[in-house]
C-alpha cells in the first residue's frame, strides 16, 4: 500500500472516510511526499480545523508541520462547467450548452453528477506529474454503484443513437422498432408534453459531439482505477449492517475488475482494561456494556476480515476531538504501516 | 403526545440524515412499534428492482416497499399509455432507459410519486420511509420543484402538484436523524436549513441516535473512587458524555429531540428491536 500513488477512499456513509483520507495525506506529506487530497464533501468543521478555506478553484497549501501537503475541495456545479468547456467542440457549442435552459438542471439532478466530477478531477491529478502521492476521498454515495457508473451514464446520455432517436432519424433505431418512432414519439408526448420533448431534443442536440470525450473519460478512469498505481481503500465500520453494504461494494469492484487493496475497520471499540474486583457497581455497569459492544464488533470485524479479499486494518475509536493535525497524522500511520 | 401517538396519525413518515446515523433503524423501529399497536405499516426504501426485501425486515415481519426508478417509471408510464405492449415494444428499451435515468431531476421525481400514490391508495396506514443519505435526499426532495419549472401542463404538472402537496401535509411528517458528534450534528443543521427553504413540511423530531447511555456519566465523588487506567478510561467516557449532553441542549434545531442510547449490540435485528422498545417507552 506504501508505494501505491493514487489512494481511493471509498466505502458506506458515515463511517469515516473523509476524515481517513485527511489522515492518510498528512501522513504521507509528512513522509516527504508531495501530497494532494482531494476531498468531495465539505465536512466544514474538518476543513476548517486544516485550515482549509475555499472552494476547489485553486489548490491550498495545508501546514502539517513539515512535508507538503495540498489540498481541494470540490466544487461540482462550477467544475462542471469546466468539463463541459473541455469537452466542446468549439467556443459556441460550449455557450449553447451552457444557456441552455435544461443545463443547470441536468447538473443538479442527473445521478451521478458530483460522482462524475470527482473522478474527473481525480485524473487531472494523476496525470500531473508535480504530485506524488494523490489521496481521493469519494463522495457520500448511497451505493458504490453510483460511483463507479457515473461517467458511464454521462456518456450514454450523450449518445448519439439517443440523440438520433430523439430526432426520428436514426435508422439504426427504426429497424429496431417493430412500432417506429412515431408511436414512441406519440406515447413520450402524452406523457411529457410537447414543448418538453422540443427542449430536451434540442439540449440533445447542442450536446452533440461531446460524447466521444465522454466516453473516453469513462475508458480512462476505469483503466486508472485498475492500474496497479492505484490503491482502493475501503473504509467500514464492524456490524452487519456494513458488513452488507461491504459485500455489495466488493461484488461491484470485482464486476469492474478493480482490485481492493485494504479493507479498514474503524472505530473499534476498545476492550475495557481489566476491572478491580470492587469496582462501585455504577462503574462496573458501563465495565459491562463497553465489554458487550467490544464483543458484539469484534464478531463482526473478524467476519468481515474473513471475507476481505485483501489485507485489513483495524482501527480504534478515538476519543475526543478529531480534527487536529496531530491526531489525525496517527491515524494515517496506523493505515500506512 | 408521546412519539409513538404521534407517529400512529400519520400517512408517511421521512428519515432523513447523513450516511450511517441510523435512518434505516429508526424507521424500521418505529414501524415495528407502530405494528406491534395493530397499525398496518410498510417500510419504505430505495432499492435496484429485483433484490430481495432486508432478511432483517423479513424476520420482524414487517412489509417491505423497495423502490426503484425503472419499474416506477414502468408503472407510471403504464397508467398514462394503459397498454403494457405498447410499453414494451416501444417505451422498455435502451433509450428510455437512458432517458429516465438521467432525465433532470424524473428519476426522483417519480419516486415521490409512486409515494404519493401509495399514501393515497392507503393500502398501508403509515408508512415508514427510508430515505438516501442527505445529498440525496434534498435532490430528491427538490426534484418537484425542477419539474415544475420545465412542466406547466399535462400529467407530469398535475402530479407534481400532488407531490408538494403530499411533502406539505400535516398527515406526513419529516424527521431528522442525527449522531450526538459534532460534524454530523453541523451537517443536519445545514441540512435541516436546505430543507426547509424547499417547502413547508412539517418538521417531526430530531432523534439523537447512538448516545451514551446515561450510565455512562459519573460523580466527581465516583471518579476519585478509581485508579490507574480504569480511572482514565471512566473519565474519558464520562467527559464525552457530559460534552454529548451539552451539544444536545444547544443543538438549534428547533424540534422536540428523542435520545436514543447506543445498545450494546453490532447485528440489525436486535438492534432494532431495542430501539423499538425504547421508543414505545417514551
Ligand atoms: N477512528 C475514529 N474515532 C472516533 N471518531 C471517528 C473515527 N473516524 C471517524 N470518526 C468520526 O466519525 C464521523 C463520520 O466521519 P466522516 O469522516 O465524516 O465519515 P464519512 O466521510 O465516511 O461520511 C465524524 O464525526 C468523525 O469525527
Ligand atoms: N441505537 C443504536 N444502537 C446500536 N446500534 C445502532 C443504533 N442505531 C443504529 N445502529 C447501528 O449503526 C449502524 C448504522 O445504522 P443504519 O440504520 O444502517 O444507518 P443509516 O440507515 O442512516 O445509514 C448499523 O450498523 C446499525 O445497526
Ligand atoms: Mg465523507
Ligand atoms: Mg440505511
Amino acid at each position: 500500500m506504501k508505494h501505491k500513488r493514487l489512494y481511493l477512499v471509498g466505502g458506506p456513509g458515515g463511517v469515516g472516510k473523509t476524515t481517513l483520507a485527511a489522515s492518510l495525506g498528512i501522513a504521507l506529506a509528512q513522509q516527504g511526499h508531495r501530497t494532494v487530497v482531494l476531498t468531495v464533501d465539505p465536512a466544514k468543521r474538518l476543513a476548517q480545523a486544516l485550515g482549509f478555506t475555499g472552494f476547489d478553484s485553486e489548490l491550498q497549501k495545508i501546514d502539517v508541520g513539515g512535508g507538503e501537503l495540498w489540498a481541494t475541495m470540490l466544487d461540482t456545479d462550477h467544475y462542471f462547467d469546466r468539463v463541459i468547456s473541455k469537452f466542446a467542440t468549439s467556443p459556441e457549442q460550449r455557450d449553447r450548452v451552457l444557456a441552455h435552459p435544461l443545463y443547470k438542471t441536468m447538473v443538479e439532478n442527473l445521478g451521478g453528477s458530483h460522482e462524475y466530477a470527482a473522478m474527473e478531477r481525480l485524473l487531472e491529478f494523476v496525470k500531473d506529474p508535480r504530485y506524488d502521492k494523490i489521496v481521493v476521498d469519494t463522495p457520500p454515495s448511497d451505493n458504490a454503484a453510483e460511483l463507479f457508473e457515473a461517467p458511464q451514464r454521462m456518456a450514454d446520455f450523450m449518445d448519439n443513437s439517443v440523440l438520433k432517436w430523439f430526432q426520428g432519424g436514426g435508422k439504426l433505431y427504426l429497424q429496431l422498432f417493430k412500432a417506429g418512432t412515431k408511436v414512441a414519439m406519440g406515447a413520450l408526448k402524452l406523457i411529457f408534453g410537447a414543448e418538453f420533448l422540443d427542449s430536451l431534443g434540442s439540449f440533445l442536440a447542442d450536446l452533440e459531439g461531446m460524447q466521444a470525450g465522454f466516453q473516453k473519460r469513462n475508458l480512462e478512469v476505469l483503466e486508472t482505477l485498475r492500474s496497479d498505481q492505484t490503491s482502493f481503500v475501503m473504509v467500514s465500520v464492524p456490524s452487519e449492517a456494513r458488513a452488507e453494504d461491504c459485500a455489495r461494494f466488493r461484488e461491484m469492484l470485482k464486476e469492474k475488475n478493480i482490485p481492493l487493496d485494504r479493507l479498514v475497520l474503524n472505530r473499534l471499540e476498545p476492550l475495557p482494561p481489566e476491572a478491580p474486583m470492587d469496582l462501585p457497581a455504577g462503574a462496573k455497569r458501563l465495565w459491562e456494556y463497553q465489554k458487550s459492544l467490544h464483543t458484539q464488533q469484534k464478531a463482526w470485524a473478524d467476519a468481515m476480515e474473513g471475507a476481505a479479499p485483501c489485507e485489513t486494518r483495524r482501527l480504534y475509536e478515538k476519543h475526543g476531538p478529531l480534527h487536529d493535525v496531530a491526531n489525525l497524522s496517527e491515524l494515517g500511520r496506523l493505515l500506512l504501516n | 403526545m408521546s412519539y409513538l401517538d404521534d407517529s400512529l396519525r400519520r400517512k408517511a413518515i421521512f428519515f432523513t440524515g447523513k450516511g450511517g446515523v441510523g435512518k434505516s433503524t429508526l424507521a424500521w423501529a418505529t414501524a415495528l412499534a407502530c405494528q406491534r399497536r395493530g397499525r398496518k405499516v410498510a417500510v419504505v426504501g430505495w432499492q435496484p428492482a429485483g433484490k430481495p426485501a432486508p432478511p432483517a425486515l423479513v424476520d420482524l415481519g414487517i412489509p417491505w416497499l423497495g423502490l426503484d426508478t425503472l419499474t416506477t417509471f414502468k408503472e407510471y408510464a403504464l397508467t398514462l399509455i394503459k397498454f403494457e405492449r405498447l410499453y414494451d415494444s416501444v417505451l422498455d428499451n435502451r433509450v428510455l432507459r437512458t432517458f429516465v435515468l438521467a432525465a433532470p431531476g424524473l428519476s426522483d421525481a417519480v419516486i415521490a410519486g409512486k409515494i404519493w400514490e401509495l399514501v393515497n391508495r392507503g393500502e398501508y396506514e403509515t408508512l415508514l420511509i427510508d430515505m438516501p443519505s442527505s445529498g440525496h435526499a434534498k435532490a430528491f426532495f427538490k426534484s418537484p420543484l425542477g419539474l415544475k419549472k420545465i412542466f406547466k401542463m399535462g400529467f407530469i404538472a398535475r402530479d407534481t402538484e400532488r407531490v408538494l402537496n403530499l411533502f406539505q401535509s400535516n398527515d406526513v411528517r419529516l424527521d431528522l436523524v442525527t449522531l450526538p458528534e459534532e460534524l454530523p450534528l453541523r451537517e443536519c443543521q445545514l441540512l435541516k436549513g436546505e430543507l426547509q427553504a424547499l417547502h413547508s413540511f412539517s418538521f417531526g423530531y430530531a432523534h439523537f441516535n447512538q448516545c451514551l447511555p446515561n450510565f455512562a456519566a459519573f460523580e466527581p465523588t465516583e471518579l476519585d473512587r478509581l485508579e490507574g487506567e480504569v480511572e482514565r478510561f471512566a473519565r474519558a467516557v464520562s467527559t464525552e458524555h457530559a460534552e454529548q449532553a451539552s451539544r444536545m441542549a444547544a443543538h438549534g434545531l428547533g424540534l422536540p429531540t428523542v435520545k436514543i442510547p447506543r445498545f450494546a449490540t453490532a447485528g440489525w435485528k436486535a438492534s432494532v428491536q431495542s430501539t423499538a422498545d425504547f421508543l414505545e417507552a417514551l
